[in-house]
């Protein structure tokens, strides 16, 4: 898609026909967000009003939304062929994601359940009841929405940022997979069951309990998916 | 269904990153100790330091930061993170975790030819060794062998540890000496590449408990002390 680019600026220039190289190449996929504008501007030795200069040129051709408040989310793009090969590369499966969660969800679970606090444990709930409002009124994309927030609000809970990095990979695998978690609706239904037995066990500040019921939730996740985990034979580090 | 959750490290732009040399300077000054959680500093003062232009140290303490080595908050001075012993317990614990699965991995994963680069990687260290502690090249070492696993996404997570251990351990100096030797890593690599997973296991969770029992038990605050382990 070749159109002229309305821009006085050379350098807003060069980084447009940089991000687009990016974008075709599959670096960011659709859903993703672009890093925040002050990474950006650093990553690319730019100043942050070109990067917006940029951002709205790539809006122009319809590349990327600029979502106020949030970031810059990359759109499905109509590139073909050149995407596929660098992301095999490049890229995680589900099966990747799935293991670093069951790596780490159940270890965030036990940490919470040591220091939460009564209000966020309500908050917890909540969330859950947002879940089981989805299910009831058969609103896939609300349950998906909330199953997601869930899992952020975890993460959030243990207030080290160490795991911030973690949780904005799995929230964005979660959300590339939210197909796969939409497109059956029933798991919708056992997948709030095993999360409340998860905030069951928080609550009553069992941190085992609740990393066994993180472990289960994520090898039924898997076999919900048709993705068997490579899990250690012992339970070394649990 | 590919590059989701792709790693947002300088290294995975496409853009030619910032020299790496640079960042490997600039951490190494940090590790020892020479800029610390009470120097001051600003890009200025750093780009004059170690003779780089200023949006270049930027692109350092922006990589560094998302390392959580470095802290940068807006309208104040970047700084070096300082852990809490709590954070430095779940840290260890997080990386025991994500390293064991790691090694698991790389024992099934591994292909021969994973293993070069990796060797010669000990060769360096074991130089470096002679000349003092080579915390930074071993952190490398463990985030070469985390890519064997075939899993970017929990090799990335500990591209987030591995700098962090270094930093603690670097608030160690005085134990620094012999705290992760390229006599390990050799034998884990031995184990990887014969695919012995329970020796692996067993050697990189003993490490581990080693680094813990340093960081932990004696509590940072002894690092003052400079007690002899």
């Amino acid at each position: 898609m070749e159109r002229t680019v309305i821009t006085s600026s050379t350098v807003v220039n060069s980084v447009v026909e940089k991000l687009r190289a990016a974008l075709a190449r599959g670096q960011w996929r659709s859903g993703d967000m672009l890093p925040g504008q002050r990474e950006l501007a650093e990553q690319l030795g730019i100043s942050r009003p070109s990067l917006r200069e940029a951002v709205i040129v790539l809006e122009t051709l319809g590349l990327v939304r600029s979502m106020p408040g949030k970031g810059v989310v990359v759109l499905e793009a109509s590139l073909s062929d050149s995407q596929s090969h660098d992301r095999a590369v490049a890229g995680a499966s589900l099966e990747d994601v799935l293991q670093l969660r069951y790596t780490l969800e159940p270890f965030i679970v036990g940490l919470v359940a040591q220091s939460i606090s009564s209000k966020e444990v309500g908050q917890l709930r909540l969330t859950l009841m947002d879940m089981r409002e989805a299910l009831e009124a058969n609103d896939s994309e609300a349950g998906v929405n909330a199953y997601i927030a869930f899992h952020e609000e975890l993460f959030t809970l243990t207030s080290n940022p160490i795991f911030q990095s973690v949780v904005q990979q799995t929230s964005n695998a979660l959300k590339q997979s939210a197909e796969v978690l939409r497109n059956s609706p029933e798991h919708l239904a056992e997948r709030l069951e095993e999360n409340e037995a998860v905030v069951r066990a928080i609550r009553s500040k069992n941190s085992a309990q609740a990393s066994a019921e993180m472990r289960r939730h994520i090898l039924r996740e898997g076999q919900r998916m048709g993705i068997e985990l490579n899990i250690p034979d012992d339970n070394l580090g649990s | 269904m590919n590059s989701f959750a792709s790693p947002q490290t300088l290294a995975a732009l496409p853009f030619p990153s910032p020299a790496d040399t640079l960042y490997s300077r600039v951490f190494d000054a940090i590790l020892e100790q020479r800029i610390d959680t009470t120097s001051r500093f600003t890009e200025e003062s750093l780009a004059q330091m170690f003779g780089a232009r200023r949006s270049d140290i930027r692109g350092v303490l922006t990589r560094l930061s998302h390392q959580h080595v470095i802290v940068l908050r807006t309208n104040h001075r970047p700084r070096v993170a300082a852990l809490d012993h709590e954070q430095t317990r779940q840290m260890l614990h997080a990386r025991r975790l994500t390293e064991i699965t790691l090694v698991r991995l790389a024992c099934q994963q591994s292909r021969p030819q994973d293993f070069k680069p990796l060797r010669a990687l000990i060769e360096c260290e074991r130089d470096c060794t002679a000349r003092g502690p080579a915390i930074r090249l071993s952190g490398e070492f463990h985030l070469q062998l985390a890519e064997m696993a075939g899993n970017a996404p929990l090799a990335h997570f500990l591209g987030s540890l591995v700098p962090l251990t270094s930093l603690a351990i670097a608030h160690f100096d005085a134990l620094a000496r012999g705290y992760c030797v390229w006599q390990v890593h050799e034998a884990l690599v031995d184990a990887v590449e014969k695919r012995d997973r329970q020796k692996a296991q067993t050697l990189l969770s003993q490490h581990l408990d080693h680094l813990e029992e340093m960081l932990l038990s004696t509590g940072l605050a002894s690092s003052l002390n400079r007690v002899a382990g």
